[in-house]
């Protein structure tokens, strides 16, 4: 069952006289239960889709194409980023862990608070219950001593515990899709792993759909079941994870790959040669296309137009790898 | 990786503790947390010195201890032959500029309001000052085009490639790297240990590197030693640490590093 559809998305922000485009075409959707995991560089505009997905984007970010949310059958569209459903399926539906955690929790209310607004806003229990139910989150996310934590402060946590707080404030609204934006990118590998066994237990639980934003190859690669590769604001690969794992058909894709296995092994790891691209800056042919090995006449002067493989799944580029 | 050349150390740190404040809430009792427990350590010429351990296990301390950022609470730390801890704030402001760190925010560690040519300018003698600005972009590869931009102008690879080469302006003999690629790209976090393994095949350097990423410190690394709530649990050559851990704390983290 489909919850979230995002078709051709599209946002740009009008600068001088130009326009800069943040995100250019994206196109995915989302099952229950499923987790799409989104990688790409800084600046890539992983961030910025998810903040659409929520209608969370500044008014002046103009934004074209369709996102469409199904709840209970019906299929709420959504046209820009003011529209008022936002207000109806944000923290209800869909959900978010921002890549901050800890900077994204009140500093002035102590944690349990915190929860509990979020509830009253939700849910229609007594101030009873909801402390209870807080409670019950709190202990949900892995926290022991919850009645302790439930009256501390923010800055009286430690930055995994913290982390575990803004999910427990995400899960408050009992949503059906849960965006996590780099959520172990400042957590040491024991936090990490212990994080994600969480979000693993929390999915199989609620029958959660995840979209996990990352540039760790490693966590999307054991994490998810899908995985759109995105770069200079395009969705350039979007496959089954088990397909990209054994045959990646974008170079870049293929190069990412690469760097972790070889790191996984302990070897030094071929880089990919050149900068990462300013997304202000535009660039003929493929964006990728300074950088690739592939590279030739046509990839300069035209962008690749997707090839599709089953489904909705995708490439965007003009020598694709042969791909199982 | 190089290998030891002299037997003398560059860096010596012996019995170091650390402690901080906590909890001024009670009164004229002052509480303290151990932050770094007996730790020592020796770093020899030409070698590359890890640390490896979890967020808030002490890694940070130490290096903050060295330069002189806390007070320690006890042991020595001998940089050349000298004690850090005994010598007078001027005697160590002349030799601080030999021991360099690279920090993990490159955001915080350049000035917004300074250009990066500006940089350069308070680090490098004026007549030698351009020859040497292209000599040291060019070995942190960057182009001299971006002496006149503002640190939010450039990318973050760029940015701690300019930390880097910054640190590098006053050839220091020790560099203290304390992660310094732990919040870069996939792509970039590669580029800057390329370019950190290619500046030790070209100059002499000295590294004390501290992360809590073990797949990036064995592509550097020497020898390393392993950190937990303040304490090295073992230090051993790369190699031997990574066949034959001794704790089981260091067989926890090897396996997590290396599982896909």
């Amino acid at each position: 069952m489909i919850l979230l559809s995002v078709k051709n998305l599209s946002v740009q922000i009008p600068h001088h006289d130009k326009a800069i485009h943040l995100l250019k075409d994206i196109s995915f959707t989302l099952k229950r239960g499923e987790t799409l995991a989104i990688i790409g560089e800084s600046g890539c505009g992983k961030s910025t889709l998810c903040k659409s997905i929520l209608g969370l984007l500044p008014q002046y970010f103009q934004t074209t194409g369709s996102l469409t949310v199904y709840q209970n059958d019906v299929d709420i569209q959504l046209h820009n980023q003011n529209d008022p459903h936002f207000n109806t399926i944000r923290g209800s539906n869909i959900s978010m862990v921002f890549q901050d955690a800890p900077g994204s929790i009140n500093p002035l209310f102590k944690c349990g608070q915190q929860i509990v607004d979020v509830l009253k806003e939700h849910a229609s229990g007594s101030p009873i219950q909801n402390k209870q139910r807080a409670i019950q989150l709190i202990e949900q996310v892995g926290l022991t001593d919850t009645e302790d934590i439930f009256n501390k402060y923010p800055h009286q946590l430690s930055g995994g515990m913290s982390q575990r707080i803004a999910l427990a404030l995400a899960l408050a609204g009992n949503p059906d899709i849960l965006i996590a934006d780099e959520p172990t990118s400042s957590l040491d590998v024991t936090a990490k792993t212990q994080y994600l066994d969480l979000l693993r237990k929390l999915r199989a639980k609620n029958n959660l759909s995840l979209i996990l934003i990352t540039h760790n190859l490693n966590d999307a690669l054991s994490f998810s079941d899908s995985i759109l590769i995105m770069y200079n604001g395009r969705g350039i690969e979007y496959r089954h994870t088990a397909d990209l794992q054994q045959g990646p058909a974008h170079p870049y894709t293929k190069a990412l790959l690469d760097i972790q296995t070889a790191l996984n092994q302990g070897r030094l790891p071929q880089s990919i040669p050149g900068e990462t691209p300013s997304i202000t800056k535009s660039i003929p042919g493929c964006p990728f296309h300074p950088r690739c090995p592939k590279t030739s006449d046509i990839c300069r002067a035209t962008l690749p137009q997707p090839t599709f493989f089953l489904g909705n799944h995708f490439v965007c580029c003009h020598h694709p790898l042969k791909s199982k | 990786m190089n290998s030891p050349i002299q037997k003398q150390p560059v860096l010596e740190v012996k019995n170091l503790n650390v402690e901080y404040p906590v909890n001024f809430r009670s009164g004229f009792q002052r509480e303290t947390k151990q932050a770094v427990i007996d730790v020592s350590f020796n770093i020899f010429p030409g070698e590359c010195f890890a640390i490896v351990g979890e967020s808030g296990c002490g890694k940070s301390s130490i290096i903050d201890a060295i330069l002189g950022f806390v007070q320690t609470t006890s042991g020595t730390i001998l940089f050349e032959k000298q004690d850090l801890m005994k010598l007078s704030l001027q005697r160590f402001r002349k030799l601080r500029p030999k021991i360099q760190p690279v920090f993990q925010d490159y955001n915080q560690a350049l000035n917004p309001r300074q250009r990066i040519g500006d940089i350069f300018k308070e680090t490098l003698p004026r007549n030698l000052r351009e020859s040497q600005t292209d000599q040291l972009l060019t070995s942190v590869g960057l182009s001299n085009e971006i002496l006149n931009y503002f640190p939010h102008q450039l990318s973050g690879g760029q940015k701690q490639r300019i930390v880097l080469a910054r640190a590098l302006s006053v050839k220091p003999s020790l560099l203290l790297l304390d992660e310094p690629v732990t919040s870069q790209d996939l792509s970039v976090a590669v580029q800057i240990v390329e370019l950190l393994i290619s500046l030790r095949k070209i100059m002499p350097m000295t590294f004390l590197l501290v992360s809590h990423n073990l797949s990036i410190v064995q592509l550097l690394a020497d020898r390393v030693a392993v950190m937990k709530n303040g304490q090295l649990l073992e230090q051993q050559p790369l190699s031997t640490l990574l066949q034959n851990p001794k704790h089981d704390y260091t067989k926890n983290i090897i396996s997590q590093t290396t599982q896909l």
